[in-house]
């Protein structure tokens, strides 16, 4: 299953990756009108997070043994057919037992206070958002041999 | 190898589990499930929700309508077994029926404790454990006024939120110096109960119940061993859960508080495992064997037995503590221990508003507990830490933030960022 | 005691920014990727503010911003136009009022000096000698560079003559000086990667060689400059030939300049100078003071690496250049590098650079006629650098006389430089010429890599579009072949100087 790599080593912070995933996760998927300022706008699947000077983006990993789905008290956090981890919106109830442990903190709470939000691997795209938006490769998508 | 069955009593969490990771590896071995309770597999802990009325009974199941069909389950609901003979290697119900087994999980999960006290019997006194529970928690509180709510753990805090929700005027009594004693420390109960008492629920700790007051049979109010009375006429029961281990100890298996297994979730004998409510089974930071009733416990369990009873390795080397709870709009999560023992430090951090708490306890260089009222986000990196039981030194200065994959050591970090 | 508030700048912006807020989503990009400051966003209203005063043009943010919501421009305030005292004028003026200091500039002249590019036309082949496609003909662009024998005897139909060790290019094009600390190291791996990749060369400049760098040996020319920075006698073996650097193009009789604010460890190891200090290289190398001298450092660099690498002597463009390069053959270099008055730099003072130095099609010229007179042209491989901006300028000043062309310039520009200027500061937006390791990052040396790649692949077919065009197959045979050269706008005497015919004849 192809993963999207983060290197630390090149992200530059700009977070057109965060932009990229809000717009292809709009309704309208263009950029100006998906996210003008006053609209609401879902949160990102994938975050870049600082340290100093470094930083990086972090989103879901989609693991084969993933412990959100483990853990999901409702059965809204399943994997999908093609392999990737995803929510249920009408199922969750917000518990957040998988931000409880998720050991990369890629799941965040969303602002409903409702739905667990995280990457979904951008269905239907070739290539994840993120990874055609990062202007350094520091997003870069690692297929099967 | 020919085909094995594998007999599962219990339709919950550990049941499901098991039944996934064994179908996982063999798609040939039968596969049956006994479960007392006549639903289709529902998410126990939404019951509260149920209770609210925040999710429809739709909601409550916990994987797809035909997921026992799909997966070749043969679904023996509404039946209890009443005796498990490992000689022969069959358990028998209540019906008289006789079902044979290669195989078999006991995951028969927890009942509500039932103070001994006067007064229990006749209408308006509830135990909050089941949906059946739960349904008949929601009818009578259509009717009731003021509710009392025995027990200020999980169950009892997410009774009394659901009754508040619904217009009841609701009381907790508990029997602690503290609410959530068993998810969260005396810090974090105290600023739990200050929101739910800002929300105008009543917390009464350091108290019991004495005996449930009738009038012609109608609840009336409930008496408190200090000599108190609470006027109610909606009694809750939550004062606790014990392990069903009844079959197993009249069976003459290990048993402690739980069912006694190890790693592999094998019971004393060879061709029984137990999981979920009911097991008691490896900790990772005690080293011991406890009960851990956790949703997630349970169901990794269930998925550990599965794959002990088709006769492959699970990696599963034992559980944690592990709680996530909303409670009144604040949100709070824990992992590990809730106190340091002698010799661990206790790193505590609060602030900037009265909500918000955060505490790690490290032994030595390890992670070994866990807490965060408020400021939950991204509480997982944290989890993850404690279970991996590497140093962890860096956390002193870090603990009452958020943390960030970032932030962590270069090897705990480029396991993170590995593909 | 009266204390006195410092001096206030009269100065405008020299930018503003312009930015559409209907398309302004509030992504901050641009705040995040502005190293001036020149960018802020304001949480209680939601808006990105700019502070143009901080401004320096070198359109970052705009690259960057997902919208194109930004627009960088020249401040339209301007003085009242004035043909002798121009903005850049009073802007200067006013700059060394307030600080009392030396006017400081990064990469090259950018005055209105004549393009003596621009005023040469290359040939085409018509009836006779017919062109070649380059698309189904082989067309040779590999070259040379080193000492050629004055002449070649052979044995059993074998070369008897012992050849002085040459550097192979596969196209007559190498990445010139740019040294470590005035870029960082993610840039150096991309020039080492691209000239390892495309067959040719990459200069290591005065910076020395890091550690990380020393994989790309191979491909690589190390500097021994007035400061001696970085160089013991590792740094001379790994390399593939070793360039004493007399003087640069930008900045003619001074030395290299690299401000405190850019030496970090990893900078201070590699040239062994304490962390922060000014690295100021002497105007002079001082043990060279005649060219007796510089023939023994010639040699003695031959010596301890037992003449098995090419050694480059690398001159700035100035008047007396074609004695001086006379002088430098017969010192015994193989290679004479020739760096023009447009030459880039990381921090020259601006003087200096705008004033100081002769164009180098003019300096290539003189040098490539008086060694041919003197009969000792084959000694030595003359490189040419100093704004080659493009494919053509290459195939005119081989026509020239040169073997090859020294890029600089034009590698960063096409890894994103914008010629703000402000290398000096350190605080480059595009990470080119900072070391800071916020900004350092900017540059995945994977990406800038692949950029001269293409780049250089352009080049090398554009080049063999231009050659086939002309009826030329070799590159070798159009080396100072000036008859395909034709001049316009240029007077009789810069014609002979150049030794061009003037189109028409």
């Amino acid at each position: 299953m192809a993963a999207i790599r983060a290197n630390e080593e090149f992200c530059i912070g700009c977070r057109l990756c965060e932009v990229a995933c809000m717009a292809q996760h709009s309704a309208c998927k263009d950029l100006v009108k998906a996210l003008r300022p006053g609209r609401p706008r879902p949160l990102p699947g994938t975050v870049v997070e600082w340290e100093g000077h470094r930083s990086v983006s972090i989103s879901c990993r989609h693991c084969e043994d993933a412990p959100c789905v483990t853990a999901c008290l409702t059965g809204a956090m399943h994997h999908r057919e093609d392999g990737r981890v995803e929510v249920d919106r009408e199922q969750c109830v917000g518990c957040w037992t998988c931000v409880l442990v998720c050991p990369y903190g890629a799941i965040r709470r969303g602002e409903d206070g409702h739905v667990a939000s995280k990457c979904d691997f951008c269905p239907g795209r070739e290539r994840p958002a993120c990874v055609e938006a990062c202007p350094n490769r520091a997003l870069t998508l690692e297929v099967e041999a | 190898m020919r085909a094995l069955h594998h007999v599962i009593i219990g339709n919950s969490a550990a049941a499901i589990g098991a039944v996934e990771s064994i179908r996982a590896h063999s798609p040939r071995d039968q596969i049956t499930v006994i479960s007392e309770e006549g639903e289709h597999c529902y998410s126990r802990p939404l019951i509260s929700e149920l209770l609210a009325g925040h999710v429809t009974l739709e909601r409550m199941r916990y994987r797809g309508p035909a997921f026992y069909e799909e997966r070749g389950v043969k679904a023996i609901l509404g039946r209890r077994v009443v005796a498990l003979d490992r000689d022969v290697k069959a358990v028998t119900l209540d019906d008289g029926g006789y079902v044979p087994y290669d195989r078999l999980l006991l995951a028969t999960g927890s009942e509500p404790v039932i103070p001994s006290i006067d007064g229990l019997e006749g209408p308006g006194v509830h135990t909050f454990n089941s949906l059946a529970d739960a349904l008949a928690l929601a009818k009578a509180a259509a009717g009731a006024r003021r509710a009392v709510v025995v027990g200020g753990g999980l169950i009892g805090m997410k009774a009394a939120e659901a009754l508040h929700h619904l217009g009841l005027r609701v009381t907790v009594v508990e029997l602690a110096a503290r609410i959530l004693s068993s998810a969260f420390d005396q810090a974090a109960g105290r600023i739990m109960a200050e929101r739910a008492a800002v929300a105008g629920v009543e917390i009464v700790t350091d108290n019991a119940a004495a005996a449930v007051q009738r009038r012609l049979g109608q609840v009336t109010g409930l008496a408190l061993v200090d000599g108190s009375e609470l006027p109610a006429d909606l009694l809750v029961l939550a004062v606790g859960v014990r392990p069903r281990a009844g079959l197993a100890r009249e069976a003459g298996l290990e048993v402690d508080r739980g069912i006694l297994v190890d790693e592999r979730m094998a019971t004393s004998d060879g061709s029984i495992f137990a999981a979920g409510d009911v097991a008691q089974g490896p900790e990772m930071i005690t080293g011991t064997r406890r009960v851990l009733p956790l949703w997630p416990i349970a169901h990794r369990q269930g998925r550990a037995a599965g794959m002990a009873m088709v006769g492959e390795p699970s990696g599963y080397a034992g559980g944690v503590s592990m709680n996530s709870i909303t409670l009144f709009g604040l949100p709070a999560m824990s992992a590990g221990l809730l106190a340091p023992e002698p010799g661990d430090l206790e790193l505590l951090a609060a602030g900037p508003d009265a909500g918000h708490y955060r505490k790690v306890i490290m032994r030595e260089d390890r992670l070994v507990g866990a807490l965060a009222v408020g400021q939950v986000d991204r509480f997982g990196i944290l989890t993850g830490l404690l279970v991996d039981g590497r140093p962890c030194g860096f956390l002193r200065d870090r603990f009452s933030e958020p943390l960030t994959v970032l932030g962590l050591p270069p090897q705990a970090r480029a396991e993170r960022l590995r593909v | 005691m009266t204390t006195y508030t410092p001096l206030r700048s009269y100065l405008p912006p020299r930018f503003r920014v312009y930015r559409d807020d209907a398309r302004c989503i509030r992504c901050r990009a641009c705040e995040t990727q502005c190293s001036f400051g020149a960018q802020r966003y304001d949480e209680e209203d939601d808006l990105l503010l700019a502070d143009d005063g901080q401004c320096v043009g070198c359109h970052r943010c705009e690259a960057l911003c997902p919208t194109r919501a930004l627009r960088i421009e020249p401040n339209p305030s301007a003085y009242r136009e004035n043909a002798n005292w121009t903005s850049r004028d009073i802007r200067n003026l006013n700059r060394q009022a307030e600080t009392g200091g030396v006017l400081l500039s990064g990469m090259g002249n950018d005055r209105p000096y004549p393009i003596y590019w621009d005023h040469l036309l290359l040939d085409a082949s018509q009836v006779t000698n017919p062109s070649i496609d380059p698309l189904r003909e082989p067309m040779e662009l590999r070259t040379y560079l080193g000492s050629k024998p004055d002449r070649l005897e052979f044995a059993d139909g074998r070369l008897a003559t012992a050849l002085e060790p040459q550097l192979m290019l596969e196209m007559p094009v190498m990445f010139s000086a740019i040294s470590y600390g005035a870029i960082n190291l993610n840039v150096c791996k991309a020039l080492a990667m691209a000239a390892s990749q495309m067959g040719i060369r990459w200069n290591t400049g005065e910076g020395g060689l890091h550690e990380d760098l020393y994989r790309y040996g191979q491909s690589a020319i190390v500097q021994v400059a007035s400061g001696r920075f970085g160089v013991h006698l590792d740094y001379l073996e790994t390399a593939s030939a070793i360039e004493i650097k007399i003087g640069q193009g930008a900045k003619p009789g001074i030395g290299g300049h690299l401000p405190g604010e850019k030496v970090n460890e990893a900078v201070s190891a590699t040239r062994m100078i304490p962390v922060g200090s000014d690295a100021l290289s002497p105007a002079p190398q001082h043990d060279i003071y005649s060219i007796e001298d510089l023939r023994l450092l010639i040699f003695a660099l031959k010596e301890a690496t037992r003449y098995t690498k090419p050694v480059s002597v690398k001159i700035a463009a100035v008047h007396n250049c074609a004695a001086i390069a006379s002088g430098i053959a017969r010192a015994g270099a193989d290679i004479i590098a020739i760096d023009g008055f447009r030459g880039g730099t990381g921090a020259a003072p601006t003087m200096i650079r705008d004033n100081v130095g002769i164009p180098i099609e003019f300096a290539l010229a003189a040098v490539d006629s008086r060694l041919r007179e003197e009969g000792i042209r084959n000694r030595v491989s003359l490189v040419v650098g100093g704004g080659i901006r493009c494919s053509a300028d290459v195939v005119k000043a081989i026509a020239l006389g040169a073997d090859a062309c020294y890029l600089a310039t034009a590698a960063l520009i096409a890894i994103g430089c914008t010629l703000c200027q402000q290398c000096p500061t350190g605080k480059c937006a595009w990470g080119i010429a900072t070391n800071d390791p916020l900004l350092a990052r900017r540059i995945n040396p994977e990406v800038a890599a692949e950029r001269l790649v293409n780049l250089l692949t352009g080049w090398e077919m554009e080049i063999k579009e231009m050659l086939g065009g002309m009826g030329i197959n070799a590159i070798e045979s159009l080396r100072g072949n000036r008859l395909r050269l034709r001049a316009i706008g240029l007077t009789d005497r810069e014609l002979d100087i150049l030794g061009v015919l003037p189109a028409g004849q």
